[in-house]
């Protein structure tokens, strides 16, 4: 037995229909994709930057915790505005002990310790303990910054940032009196072929 | 359709992702908001506790169990005494989800010169085997210093003056012995000093005598038909006080006596009575205590007894035609006291031990003398008044305690359950008593 033709009004797409609605989709997608595409772009970007600042903001906190226990009598490698610079030696006041066993508590010091801006693996902000003797140690606090500040030509002698420094480095001290202003600055790629930087600074008074 | 609902899915899923990143940047910023919190709620901390030092409390506020509130946190404040009038305040602060512990040494210093030890303003000399040790009167009387064989020696004694300090053979200064910012040290080959010999880097300033001014009574004497003689407590002035020979004075404090010649002659004797509270002796033009004299005092607190000595010129004091020093220290015995005379040169003699301190002009410590310097009086007392001196301060681990380790505000949990956390200024206690409102 056969079907009876189909009477009424089903009927297939013509080529004209299913062409149109290819092309509509192909617009659809293809704008949904642009702003997928955009959008996650956005998100990587700001993910980075975002990245950079936490790091930033980590190493300068580190930084400065661990000036504002030392003694301003101790800070030197710090020079006075308007230069600065990129390394400093400090001692910390480490409490009450008897070193010499004699019963009588006395003021304890930690041995020299330095923050300094190194050339290796293009810029590392170094934790030194004992720097130049038989037992140091050393801790790599953070990566990524640069040899000179952000928006400063090096060696041209003029403060090209506008910050009231002269060529200061990635990482540059500026002793303040009891205090201490810390610069510091990121640069790592943001994986387009373009580069973050970010810039940091803070103020430390020696509580000692 | 399906293709529509893909798109939807794929939008949603991106938004998820980014409002997730947002929350986790939003989180890490307030950890980081977070930890600066508690570090200046600990340093708020410190604050109190220093206030509490500088008003005679112990320094501790709060406890890890029942912490004191500041702004939105919470922290709690232990005091450490660490010997020498220096004292450890640890502050552990909270905020949220932060947490930081602060460490600041301070020392209750007193700015007296009795706090100098032994010293010469102008200069200080050591005959040879003179000793100056120390010990601290707040611990009971003194005992020999014990010194052990090729062992640290005991350095808690103060020697020391704003120019030349000479160190003459034989001698021991168990403790400092600091020549002024210009002044230079002698010292001989077989004088011993356990302590520092670094010059002052500021010299050390000799303030004036403020003489009080009472009514005076004229002159008293002690005589061999009245030889047993007493000043009674109060405030006096005398023209001049003489005690002769054989006979005793005492001076029964409270007392503020203010003379112009103090006297002892040979084999009288001279009693501080500080039973009922302190005497403060003023000796405006002449103290003579004579060869032969004695002189003694009933406490052990050098703060008790302080002579202070405003006379500064040689002259004729007993008319035998010989020009007399306006201080002149031969008596026997002990002194538990201060002595200052910031114009007169001070001779103490082998005969005179003295438990305190002594600041003069010029100070010469004859052959074979013994001082002892109390050092409680490096303490600030209270009538002083002076600010406890910051040592050092630093950062330090969290304590290992359970409230530290709490994943969410302390405050707030505490507020929910209904318990009062104290404002810092009210929760002050000393050691086993808990302030109550």
């Amino acid at each position: 037995m056969t079907r009876a033709p189909r009477q009424g009004f089903e009927r297939g797409f013509t080529l004209l229909e299913l062409a149109v609605a290819l092309v509509l989709l192909a617009l659809v997608i293809g704008n949904v994709y642009t702003v997928l595409g955009g959008t996650t772009r956005d998100v990587g970007a700001r993910s980075a930057e975002f990245e950079a600042e936490a790091q930033a903001r980590r190493a300068l906190d580190r930084i400065a915790m661990a000036l504002v226990g030392s003694y301003e009598r101790t800070l030197f490698e710090g020079a006075e505005s308007p230069d600065s610079r990129p390394l400093i030696n400090y001692e910390e006041f480490l409490g009450m002990g008897d070193p010499d066993g004699d019963g009588v508590p006395q003021e304890v010091f930690s041995p020299l310790m330095r923050i300094a801006l190194t050339a290796q693996s293009g810029g590392e902000v170094t934790w030194y303990e004992s720097p130049g003797e038989a037992g140091e140690r050393r801790v790599v606090w953070v990566k990524d910054v640069p040899q000179f500040a952000q928006g400063e030509i090096p060696g041209n002698g003029v403060d090209d940032n506008g910050n009231g420094l002269v060529d200061e480095s990635g990482l540059a001290f500026v002793k303040e009196g009891r205090s201490v202003r810390i610069l510091l600055s990121v640069r790592r790629s943001n994986g387009q072929g373009g580069w973050i930087e970010k810039q940091l600074q803070t103020v430390v008074t020696c509580r000692n | 359709m399906l293709a529509a609902l893909l798109v939807v899915f794929a939008v949603s899923t991106l938004t998820m992702i980014h409002i997730q990143l947002d929350l986790s940047k939003a989180h890490e910023q307030r950890g980081a908001v977070d930890t600066k919190r508690a570090f200046y709620v600990a340093e708020a901390g410190l604050a109190e506790a220093y206030y509490g030092v500088v008003t005679g409390r112990s320094g501790n506020v709060g406890t890890e169990d029942e912490p004191a509130r500041f702004a939105n946190g919470i922290f709690w404040t232990t005091a450490k005494e660490e010997g020498l009038g220096r004292v450890t305040l640890t502050s552990t602060g909270m905020c949220g989800a932060g947490r930081a512990t602060l460490a600041l040494v301070i020392e209750r210093t007193s700015r007296s010169v009795a706090s100098l030890g032994f010293f010469g303003d102008h200069w200080l000399v050591m005959e040879a085997d003179a000793t100056v040790d120390s010990y601290d009167s707040s611990e009971g009387r003194y005992a020999l210093p014990i010194l052990p064989v090729g062992g640290p020696l005991p350095d808690g004694a103060r020697v020391g003056s704003n120019q030349d300090l000479t160190i003459g053979q034989g001698c021991k200064v168990l403790g400092d012995a600091r020549p002024g910012p210009a002044g230079i040290l002698v010292r001989d080959g077989s004088a011993v000093v356990a302590g520092s010999t670094s010059p002052y880097e500021l010299s050390n300033e000799m303030p004036p005598i403020e003489v009080p001014t009472f009514e005076n009574l004229g002159a008293i004497a002690t005589t061999l038909l009245r030889p047993i003689g007493t000043i009674a407590a109060g405030e006096k002035a005398y023209d001049t006080i003489r005690v002769t020979t054989g006979t005793t004075l005492t001076i029964k404090g409270p007392a503020r006596v203010v003379v112009s010649d103090l006297v002892v002659d040979a084999l009288g004797q001279l009693v501080f009575d500080t039973t009922n509270g302190p005497i403060e002796l003023y000796v405006t033009d002449w103290l003579a205590w004579l060869p032969g004299s004695l002189v003694s005092t009933s406490s052990q607190d050098p703060r008790s007894v302080s002579i202070l000595v405003t006379a500064s010129v040689v002259k004729d004091q007993d008319r035998n035609g010989t020009p007399d020093l306006p201080v002149i220290l031969g008596a026997s015995g002990s002194l538990h006291g201060t002595l200052y005379a910031p114009q007169a040169g001070v001779s103490l003699p082998s005969t005179l031990q003295v438990f305190g301190a002594v600041g003069a002009k010029y100070l010469l410590v004859k052959a074979g003398a013994k001082l002892h310097f109390d050092t409680s009086l490096l303490e600030a007392s209270e009538e002083e008044g002076a600010l406890p001196r910051l040592v050092g301060w630093r950062l330090v681990e969290l304590p290992n305690v359970p409230v530290v380790k709490l994943r969410y505000d302390a405050l707030r949990s505490l507020l929910q359950q209904g318990v009062d956390v104290k404002l810092g200024s009210t929760a002050h206690f000393d050691i086993g008593v808990l302030d109550t409102p």
